[in-house]
């Protein structure tokens, strides 16, 4: 599974690392080219109705999704393992607040809550900005599942052992809790990219992305609001739908992997 | 299957319940019956906010789901006939203003009635009239009648007269004579009368309220639909004016988006709807042989409406209060690639602030030679790059023109009806050297009332007759400092130019002198250009003749289509069964 889904994720950065090689991106902007061109060898994946190439824009856009993806959940996990970490280490008060807040954010619907706070920003939403919107709910999860194994490890032998030799609480979080815990942070930032570019998408989708950037899901945006289901011009929302499948399995997949080699028991089930 | 559709529509809707139900209800076939979406967002999203209230001088929270054309005016205005019949009399028989303009006498035909049957005289007009001036600025049209009334008085049932403030030829049409989104409601005195005006719901069905002059009566009004059957007392049949609508009801339902109502209009589920943008017009005329528009099933897939657009600035703020940047901006836009590529080919350009209908090309055909003079229209980057050298911009690295070290901006504020356009327009900027983009963001109003936007897409919506109403746009007394709410955006300033509005806003449309100061503003303005023109705006409405043929067209033009605005009795009274 593991390595299935690292050769799709490559396959996707290859595809945008390499692509402006032999593509001219600028194609990707409105103008660029003749519109609402079905593939052909010249456009393989068409063009929309401002006139962008979509195999540009694709080239263009994967990154700039998966670039949101990364930065959100990058964001995102970093402060899951900070809170995770302090509630699940230190516990009481503390631990209340935190898995409190968590527990009550987690009931409320992710998706209302991103597209109030992105429709609240006054200027152009620009990628990064993107990412951030997303972070602001990236971190909950994270939190939550680090601090549940982190409470059963703080138990372990180990543990106490570093506490009986002097290891400051700290140290303790950073030399000992934190390594045995990669393979099962790798997964779940994993888990958090691929929740960060599905969310972004679904808020660029309903027009809540940056307009002027050929994101996957700004691209889905312009199909919609040009109604190329209905029209018939399948190649304008059919490919950011395929590329947002790929990324979405292939991180599916490597996050699958990671957790059977950090979860023994799952290596067997399967 | 086409009367089981209405009975199951007024089945679900006795279900429903609610305050608004009516009564016993007439089973109306399909084919007798008009069917569209409510065509505002916010008052109709969802539900139909307003469902249980009629009253037409809110200024929020009220649809134009009946009031818009059911309280009939004294004319209607008629801007698409091209034979000069552009004034249709109504309940008014003729006025007459004294030499100065600060007086008006209005006749009004002899029986008219409401629909409760009280007689429509002068006294509902003059009440309607003092109703407003007494509770401005809370009721919309209220200042504009505490500005301009006197005093209204009725001489007898069918005479009134009206003495203004000061000079204004154009007081009646301004009010009076309902033509697209303009025109104040009269409502009748004897319901009226003793109610506050500003909580005053007008809705009650087992009195028989809302009570109208109008053909319809409310059948059913619930959250889900508002539903008019037609009544067979109306006065203009009584008196022999006009005959009876072939539609016998009238069902709107929530609003739309407009993936929706393409889909009903290509299964017949719906007759008309709001406005649809260009591709997916195209879709429904490809998918239904049945429908077409105003233009047939050929572009532009519509008429014009009374908005053109032109790309506005803040004039206050740099680097567009320099005239000259504007210009160079203006050099910068291709409108023929705009209309091509944005609207596909259905729309036309615009050199102008003005709409292009029949009675405005006796003022614009006047100033052809000063659009020339001013190259307005005219696509040259080779003349936008000279501006900018001139101004002391060079390219940078990435051939954006930028002044010590900083670029010019173009970031292009715009309502979600512009996604056509604005992508095209801001990578035709880029293409020349702006370093241009465009935003939609929820405030965007408040954005360019407030001069955050320092560039932004709008419509000049103004004048449908003579030039004054979009002259008097521009004039500086809208004009706020940026942080403060204006009523205009552009924030433009010319002493020489509000002069020559002023005495046009003194001037009768017909006399020769209009004319004269015309030219002289749009000198200015031109030479100036506080906003760019780039497109004339369209209303691309589909007309399903599945069940309702002789809709407004441009061989017909009777009127427009647009069943929000405030002449739509005039198609209801045009329309035709298809079937039988």
């Amino acid at each position: 599974m593991l390595a299935a889904g690292i050769c799709m994720i490559l396959l996707v950065v290859l595809f945008g690392a390499l692509g402006p090689i032999f593509v001219d991106t600028d194609k990707a902007q409105p103008l660029a080219t003749t519109p609402r061109q079905e593939p052909s060898w010249e456009h393989p994946f068409g063009t929309d109705d401002a006139g962008r190439d979509l195999l540009a824009v694709m080239i263009v856009g994967v990154p700039l999704t998966m670039r949101i993806g990364l930065l959100a959940g990058t964001v995102g996990m970093s402060l899951g393992v900070f809170l995770g970490f302090t509630s699940g280490y230190m516990g009481g008060k503390i631990d209340t607040a935190i898995r409190g807040t968590v527990d009550t954010l987690l009931t409320v619907p992710g998706l209302v809550v991103l597209v109030s706070i992105a429709s609240t920003i006054r200027e152009e939403i620009s990628v990064n900005i993107m990412a951030l919107v997303v972070a602001s709910l990236a971190w909950m999860w994270p939190t939550r599942t680090i601090r549940s194994q982190v409470l059963t490890m703080r138990e372990r032998a180990y543990v106490q052992m570093a506490k009986l030799n002097g290891m400051n609480n700290r140290e303790i979080i950073w030399k000992e809790l934190f390594p045995n815990l990669l393979p099962y942070l790798a997964a779940n930032f994993t888990n958090a990219v691929n929740w960060a570019i599905l969310s972004s998408v679904g808020l660029e989708a309903l027009g809540l992305g940056p307009q002027n950037d050929p994101t996957l899901g700004m691209t889905i945006y312009w199909a919609i609001t040009f109604s190329a289901l209905i029209r018939g011009m399948w190649w304008w929302w059919a490919i950011p739908i395929f590329f947002i499948a790929l990324i979405f399995v292939g991180l599916l997949l490597i996050a699958a992997g990671l957790d059977e080699l950090a979860n023994p028991k799952q290596r067997k089930a399967v | 299957m086409k009367r089981w559709l209405s009975c199951l529509a007024v089945g679900m809707l006795l279900g429903c319940g609610g305050g608004g139900v009516g009564g016993e209800h007439k089973d109306i076939p399909r084919n007798r019956t008009l069917i569209m979406d409510c065509s505002n967002l916010q008052d109709c999203g969802g539900q139909i906010k307003d469902y249980n209230t009629f009253n037409p001088y809110l200024l929020i929270g009220k649809s134009n789901t009946g009031w818009n054309f059911l309280y009939e005016p004294l004319y209607f205005y008629n801007a698409y006939d091209n034979k000069g019949e552009n004034i249709i009399p109504w309940i008014a028989t003729g006025h007459e203003y004294n030499a100065d303009y600060t007086e008006v006498v209005i006749t009004i035909r002899e029986g008219v009635e409401w629909s409760d049957g009280q007689p429509w005289t002068v006294h509902d007009l003059v009440f309607t009239i003092n109703m407003l001036r007494d509770n401005a600025p809370e009721l919309a049209f209220s200042t504009d009648m505490e500005a301009w009334v006197k005093e209204a008085v009725a001489v007898d049932d069918l005479t009134a007269k009206i003495t203004l403030n000061k000079a204004n030829p154009r007081f009646v049409f301004s009010y009076f004579t309902h033509n697209f989104d303009n025109g104040i409601p009269i409502v009748p005195k004897h319901i009226w009368e003793g109610q506050d005006p500003n909580n005053f719901k007008n809705f009650d069905l087992a009195k028989g309220w809302p009570v109208v002059s109008g053909p319809y009566k409310i059948a059913i009004s619930v959250p889900e639909q508002r539903v008019w059957d037609l009544r067979d007392d109306w006065w203009a049949q009584k008196v022999g004016f006009r005959d009876m609508p072939k539609v016998e009801r009238i069902i709107y339902l929530t609003h739309m988006e407009e993936t929706k109502r393409v889909q009903n209009l290509i299964s017949n589920t719906m007759d008309t709807s709001l406005d649809i943008r260009p591709p997916n017009i195209r879709s429904i005329l490809d998918s239904n042989p049945n429908v077409s528009t105003w233009s047939g099933r050929e572009l532009p897939y519509g008429y014009l409406d009374w908005w053109p657009v032109c790309l506005g600035f803040n004039n206050l703020e740099p680097p567009f209060n320099d005239p000259e940047i504007r210009r160079a901006v203006n050099y910068a836009i291709d409108r023929d690639q705009l209309v091509a590529i944005g609207w596909q080919g259905a729309g036309t350009k615009s050199h102008l602030p003005l709409p292009d209908f029949p009675p405005m090309r006796k003022y614009t055909d006047q100033i052809q030679d000063l659009i020339e003079k001013y190259e307005i229209g005219v696509f040259d980057p080779a003349k936008s790059a000279a501006i900018m050298e001139r101004k002391g911009y060079a390219k940078d690295a990435e051939g954006f023109w930028a002044k010590d070290g900083e670029r010019i901006k173009i970031a292009i504020d715009i309502f979600d009806i512009f996604t056509d356009l604005a992508p095209v327009m801001a990578a035709q900027f880029k293409q020349v050297g702006f370093d241009a983009s465009f935003r939609m963001t929820s405030d965007v109003f408040s954005r360019m009332a407030q001069g955050v936007a320092r560039s932004f897409l709008m419509g000049n919506g103004g004048s449908v007759r003579d030039p004054y109403f979009t002259m008097r746009l521009y004039h500086s007394r809208f004009v706020q400092p940026t942080g403060t709410h204006a009523e205009r955006f552009w924030r433009w300033s010319n002493p020489e130019y509000d002069a020559l509005v002023d005495q046009m806003g003194q001037t009768a449309p017909d006399d020769p002198e209009l004319q004269r100061l015309f030219r002289e503003a749009m000198e200015i303005w031109l030479s100036e250009l506080p906003s760019i023109p780039i497109v004339q705006w369209y209303h691309r409405i589909p007309h399903n003749e599945t069940y309702w043929k002789n809709w407004p067209t441009a061989e017909n033009p009777y009127i427009n289509s647009a069943y929000w605005h405030n002449t739509w009795l005039l198609v209801l009274l045009g329309l035709e069964p298809a079937q039988g």
